[in-house]
């Protein structure tokens, strides 16, 4: 060995990350429970208190069924399409056109979320952090930080979520009991809030708080197990739908019927109020805080999605340079409508648009491809 | 003289004679020699057989004219034979060579009859009597052995040489581990002998097992080195990466370990080090009971331990040797340190300048009197104060230790008194830059609080720049920096949440839990214990 | 490596043009109350007093002593402006620091705001993140001018706490406990009316009351119009039931005491009662409610029947020597019950003739309602002025202090 001559190997030896990267079962139930219960934190509240009063648990939980329902339904088709995405058996159904249509059906259905997500989380940054800074300057922010985090990969956003995530469930719990002098039982009363009939047809309408199950199927050929998904996914729904329930309840039992539907940002008003002694008082900021991290990390994990999607329906072998061009395209659409009340109002009606698809395409799509198999086989 | 040269330069104004400016001049030839590009005949010449042409090329390759510590001995045995030594006067050990070298040669062959040949077996294993001595045909290998204190033995009518190790040179004794101290435990420290430094671990392990791979860095300096592991229990395709790595630098001169680990990390030029540098011994026995790699080089009083993850750099020394709740809670007081001395500067910035409504009113009161006076924003105050302190901090190192330490405390104390007199910093800011400088000096690692100090300023920057915002922007980018670095093939901040051993690594398990090696290294033998590690507890 | 670069660039460039939200500290000044008063006549706005703090005077500045407190750390200035925010605005131009209003502490509106309505400042309060959701509010009788420029924190170096610790306190029931977001949640509900304490600068030669209920202190005789001499103070006691937005009684301190009681918000105080067998001397004890008061409305008749039920246990505080109380424990107790029971229905029918729900018994009669809608159209506010409330009151006497006496007199229980 001594100076002598060098022999540099093409082969990897001793660990060099594959390009494939995979995630384990932790990882990847934090992952889908920070994509599932970030819209429970920043705007949805308001959208479930309007249709069904203070009945809003309730709504809650007949939501989270209807959606594990739904997800119940795309793992039984796990047996025999195994560890493919939608985009991958939509390429064994229809070859390429079909590809690409559900490669952008499935865009459109994340891009909405994605465009809405930024534009309210900066505006919300803009309210409470920073009033004077110019909106542009948070979204260049949060662009360049997104490029960055989707340059260092999967797996390592999802070790850094599975650190970050429990320690924004602990403040969320810190919240809930520090609140608890707050509360009065009489808010929460009448029970069933506009009725039942509103609470059925506002869990349909608002069904787009769990579209995210979505990401459970994308993120199928990065696990190592076929098992794996369907724990994961379980899981994660009952942590997010926990999350939901929990600051529902909180803000129903604090703010009682027609105010509970006015305020921009919920659990900001919550965690305004809360008061523990003379000097444990002024804690929102603290909570923006660890709460941004979060967020950061929802859109590295929605940017990975969107461009992996976009990579494969073209055919692409490296998704790092659609990565800047949907970053851009996704700021500049964000930035279009000039008030926060034209957001709203055009996020509602895309929302009610795609949802619906978010829950269909993981099951029409792998029922296509067995009947194709099996006349395949017939024939 | 010099008087009137004076006054005929002014007056007369005569230009003063100047004397010539030395000024290097490009080499016009080619060196005769250049050690790097030999050519493989050059590199194999064989030893002649006459002593005299061997001399010959002795003397020229050592520069015997101009080299004045080189020493050629020339000695005659019994039965007329020429022979000669070589050896560099203060590298070896003179007494060896008279007795065990020369004496033997010249008195003892007594058995042979007169005019007798030698050979080399006869020469190599009656004759000389020192204990490491090697013999070898090519020049090459005895130039190598002289370079590094051995004496070379060349004997008339024999096409080998012999190359014995007398080395000897003036160097440290043993002493304390200066900059890992620890109040219980060993309290020894590395030395730059090499062999010196493998003996102390091989004393703690006493394994035969425990293999030290010879190793050599740089063309032309060829500083010999080891690599060190436990054979059945390393993983095997981690050792081969490590040599690989090492055997793929190409320089000159590399002259201390420290060099060596830049030129094999992978991310040299991230914030945070990957590779951990100790001169402990009893922690580099610890690491390679593990399943990890050591690797010493000679002249270096310091060991590299590859690989390691985040978590392993801030472990100190003594958290070994105290009992579990006070190692676990020095360690807990050193991450809250760590946390201020990053964070704080950042965040109190933050919150003064934009979130103001955050702190308790009457604090708000007395941070605003008191910066009533001061001319200066907040962020220039603060830099300011932090550079001096810097600055401290850095002449404290060049001082002669006395003076060191109290020029610290008269910096510190004086500097800033007389800055809050003189209205130029507020007294706050002095209480946040101390608690920072304190909690970076807690850290266990040298590295690492240069990491932190670094860290410190981006926050400093992006909390002032844009509040708490900032703040979070900068954890989540350092983090998914780190997150996405490798150290030596697994993960830098394995082990993962959700692992068992992730509680292992923040706090310091109880001895008797830690029956199985970390999971990350993949070694051939997972346990290390039993699990009822306590014997005499299970009853008598 | 190279998109590093160009990142840290980028960011260099925004950060040196984005942060116009930065303030230093030493330039704001600190807004601690705000008082609401209307304009002379003929003029269009309000009256607003900006009370705020100066923080040399608090602690000192950057020598090592502390501030002298007391009158000098707080300043007042007054501007004619159509709201709050435009007050600030135009306050801004005449003091050099830059207010913030994110450390107000009290909201004083005067008696004819607060008669004519306060609905305007609870919009803005209420949009605007500045002003915290648990501040004060406040009544003042005369003008709210008057009542701020006559606070003079005599113990306290720090202005902030003095009206915390006073409008906080839970040793006495003299106020009611109420944030000022609870106000804007309820005041436009249809299942309880909202409340505000009342403050006022009294003279030096007060004005007790005597009614029928015994010994009340009602904050009642304020200077109007006076300048307050150097002997005023201030106080804040009793307080203002309001319709809506519109304030249109005022109740005393014992009122104001049963109030807390049956909302749950009372901790303890020091009560004296009238004892029949010691006609001369009140018997004072401390109060305590340890239990919330248990209540429950019946909606199922022509008219809703509420039923009221308070625990009060105390501990005796002052008697004298001759006369031995402790044998008299249960009739004391009995008296005592009498006494809260009439002076909680005396209360009750005072709010029924004016038809606000103060305590809020409609958040009780939700309960009997499954869908918002039905509540609604059983309109709790007509129907609450024909109720039927029905208290009863357990109190017992629990501990003697330090001294107890007469035992041979004993009733074996």
């Amino acid at each position: 060995m001594a100076g002598g001559q060098i022999n540099v190997s093409r082969e990897t030896i001793g660990g060099k990350m594959t390009k494939n990267e995979t995630i384990t079962e932790r990882e990847m139930t934090l992952l889908i429970a920070n994509l599932l219960s970030v819209k429970a934190i920043f705007a949805f509240p308001r959208e479930i208190f309007a249709s069904s009063a203070n009945a809003a648990w309730i709504e809650v939980i007949y939501m989270s069924l209807l959606a594990w329902a739904m997800l119940e339904l795309s793992f039984l088709t796990y047996k025999i399409s195994g560890k493919k995405s939608i985009i991958d058996l939509a390429e064994k159904i229809g070859k390429k056109p079909f590809k690409i249509a559900v490669a952008l059906l499935v865009t459109a259905v994340l891009a909405v979320n994605f465009i809405t997500e930024v534009r309210m989380f900066s505006e919300s940054v803009k309210i409470i952090l920073l009033p004077k800074t110019d909106i542009e300057y948070i979204m260049i922010l949060l662009a360049v930080t997104i490029c960055l985090g989707q340059k260092s990969g999967l797996s390592a956003a999802a070790t850094i979520n599975a650190i970050f995530f429990p320690i924004c469930l602990v403040f969320l719990g810190f919240i809930v009991i520090f609140l608890s002098k707050t509360y009065n039982m009489n808010n929460l009363f009448p029970i069933l809030g506009n009725g039942t009939g509103s609470i059925l047809k506002g869990g349909i309408k608002n069904i787009s708080c769990f579209s995210d199950v979505l990401a459970v199927n994308l993120l199928l050929p990065h696990i190592q197990d076929i098992s794996i998904p369907k724990k994961s996914g379980r899981k994660a729904l009952l942590i997010a739908s926990l999350t939901m329930l929990f600051i529902c309840l909180s803000y129903a039992l604090c703010y009682p019927y027609p105010w509970s539907k006015e305020f921009l940002l919920p659990v900001y008003q919550l965690s305004t109020r809360i008061r523990a002694g003379e000097y444990f008082q002024r804690f929102e900021a603290f909570f923006e805080f660890v709460w941004e991290i979060s967020q950061l990390l929802y859109s590295t994990i929605y940017i990975f999605l969107i461009s992996e999607t976009l990579a494969k329906a073209f055919s692409l072998s490296d998704r790092t340079a659609i990565c800047y061009g949907v970053i851009a395209a996704v700021a500049l659409i964000s930035i279009e409508p000039s008030s926060v009340v034209t957001v709203l109002a055009v996020s509602k009606i895309a929302d009610m648009a795609t949802a619906h698809l978010a829950y269909l395409l993981p099951i029409v799509i792998p029922v296509l491809y067995i009947i194709k198999r099996k006349k395949a086989q017939n024939s | 003289m010099s008087f009137f040269n004076t006054v005929k330069r002014y007056l007369l104004y005569q230009q003063k004679e100047e004397k010539e400016q030395f000024v290097l001049k490009k080499p016009e030839n080619k060196p005769i020699y250049d050690v790097r590009e030999e050519k493989p005949e050059q590199k194999n010449k064989k030893i002649f057989k006459s002593v005299e042409k061997n001399r010959d090329v002795i003397e020229e390759r050592f520069n015997y004219q101009k080299n004045a510590d080189v020493v050629i001995r020339e000695l005659t045995l019994r039965g007329d034979t020429k022979s000669f030594l070589v050896f560099y006067d203060g590298m070896c050990r003179g007494d060896t060579i008279n007795e065990g070298i020369i004496k033997p040669l010249l008195r003892l062959p007594f058995l042979e009859k007169k005019g007798a040949k030698y050979d080399e077996k006869t020469v190599l294993e009656t004759l000389i009597v020192h204990n490491q001595t090697k013999k070898a045909q090519c020049f090459d290998e005895i130039i190598d052995g002289i370079n590094f204190g051995g004496c070379g033995i060349f004997v008339d009518g024999l096409d080998t040489a012999f190359c014995a190790d007398v080395k000897d040179w003036p160097h440290r004794s043993v002493e304390k581990a200066k900059n890992e101290q620890s109040i219980y435990g060993p309290q020894e420290a590395f030395i730059e002998m090499l062999r010196g430094n493998s003996a102390q671990v091989r004393k703690i392990l006493k394994t035969e097992k425990l293999v030290c791979e010879e190793i050599s860095v740089g063309n032309v300096s060829k500083t010999p080195g080891v690599v060190m592991y436990l054979e059945d229990v390393a993983n095997k395709s981690l050792v081969e990466e490590i040599k690989r790595r090492i055997c793929g630098i190409s320089s000159d001169y590399v002259i201390s370990i420290e060099e060596v680990s830049m030129l094999i990390e992978e991310n040299p030029l991230m914030i945070t080090g990957h590779i951990l540098a100790t001169e402990r011994p009893d922690r580099v026995a610890r690491a390679v009971s593990e399943g990890r790699v050591a690797l010493m080089l000679s002249g270096s009083p310091r060991a590299l331990i590859l690989p390691t993850n985040a978590y392993e750099m801030t472990h100190s020394a003594s958290d070994a040797y105290l009992r579990v709740d006070f190692a676990n809670m020095s360690r807990t007081i050193r991450l809250i340190a760590t946390a201020i001395s990053v964070l704080l500067p950042g965040l109190f910035l933050a919150i003064t300048m934009y979130h103001a409504e955050m702190l308790p009113t009457y604090l708000l009161y007395a941070i605003s009197s008191s910066r009533q006076n001061v001319p200066f924003p907040s962020v220039v105050e603060l830099l300011l104060m932090d550079f001096s302190f810097e600055m401290i901090r850095e002449a404290g190192i060049r001082m002669p230790n006395p003076i060191g330490s109290v020029l610290g405390i008269v910096g510190g104390l004086i500097l800033g008194q007389a800055a809050v007199s003189a209205k130029i910093v507020s007294p706050i800011m002095i209480i946040i830059i101390s608690l920072t400088g304190i909690g970076s000096f807690a850290t266990a690692d040298y590295a690492l609080s240069w990491t932190y100090r670094i860290l410190k300023l981006i926050f400093i920057l992006t909390g002032a720049a844009f509040g708490f915002f900032g703040i979070g922007l900068g954890i989540f980018v350092y983090a998914i920096l780190i997150a996405s670095s490798t150290s030596f093939g697994i993960p830098f901040l394995s082990p993962a949440p959700g692992n068992k051993l992730l509680k292992n690594a923040v706090f310091v398990p109880p001895i008797w839990k830690m029956e199985r090696r970390p999971e990350y290294l993949k070694t051939k033998k997972p346990k290390r214990g039993d699990k009822i590690s306590k014997k005499w507890q299970a009853g008598r | 490596m190279r998109f590093i670069k160009i990142a840290f660039i980028v960011l260099l460039l925004v950060s040196f043009a984005s942060c116009k939200d930065a303030q230093e500290p030493e330039t704001l000044g600190y807004v601690v109350a705000i008082g609401i008063d209307v304009p002379k006549e003929g003029e269009e706005g309000y009256n607003i007093t900006i009370q705020f703090a100066n923080p040399d005077k608090i602690s000192g500045g950057s020598s090592e002593s502390g501030g002298k407190g007391g009158s000098e750390s707080i300043e007042n200035i007054t501007v004619l402006a159509p709201g709050i925010y435009p007050a600030v605005n135009i306050a801004n131009h005449i003091i050099s620091k830059k207010f913030v209003l994110s450390h107000t502490k009290v909201i004083v509106f005067s008696d004819e705001i607060a008669k004519r309505g306060v609905e305007d400042f609870l919009e803005s309060i209420n949009r605007n993140s500045d002003i915290r959701p648990n501040i004060y509010f406040a009544v003042s009788k005369g003008t709210a001018k008057e009542f701020l420029e006559a606070v003079d924190p005599k113990t306290e170096v720090n202005p902030v706490r003095y009206y915390t610790m006073i409008f906080e306190n839970d040793y006495s029931g003299f106020i009611p406990q109420n944030m000022s977001q609870d106000f804007y949640l309820f005041y436009n509900s249809n299942e309880k009316s909202t409340v505000m304490p009342l403050c006022a600068v009294v003279s030096s030669e007060k004005k007790d009351e005597f009614s029928d209920l015994g010994y009340q202190y009602m904050v009642d005789d304020y200077v109007a119009g006076k300048i307050p001499t150097s002997n005023s103070e201030i106080q804040i006691a009793g307080m203002a039931i309001f319709n809506r937005d519109i304030k249109i009684a005022e109740v005393g301190d014992i009122k104001t005491e049963i109030f807390n009681i049956i909302t749950g918000e009372y901790q303890s105080s020091f009560v004296s009662y009238y004892f029949s067998k010691t006609p001369e001397n009140p018997v004072t004890v401390m109060q305590l409610q340890k239990k919330k008061p248990k209540i429950s409305v019946d909606t199922k008749g022509n008219v809703p029947k509420i039923d009221v039920t308070i625990y009060l246990e105390c501990d005796l505080s002052s008697g004298k020597t001759e006369e031995i109380l402790e044998s008299e424990l249960e009739d004391f107790s009995k008296e005592a019950a009498g006494e809260i029971k009439r002076q909680a229905e005396a209360f009750f029918e005072e709010t029924k003739v004016l038809g606000t729900d103060v305590i809020g018994f409609g958040s009780f009669a939700k309960r009997n309602f499954k869908t918002r809608k039905e509540f609604e159209d059983y309109n709790w506010k007509e129907a609450y002025k024909n109720a039927k409330i029905d208290v009863k009151v357990e109190f017992s006497v629990r501990r003697t202090g330090l001294i107890v006496r007469g035992e041979d007199k004993w009733r074996r229980f």
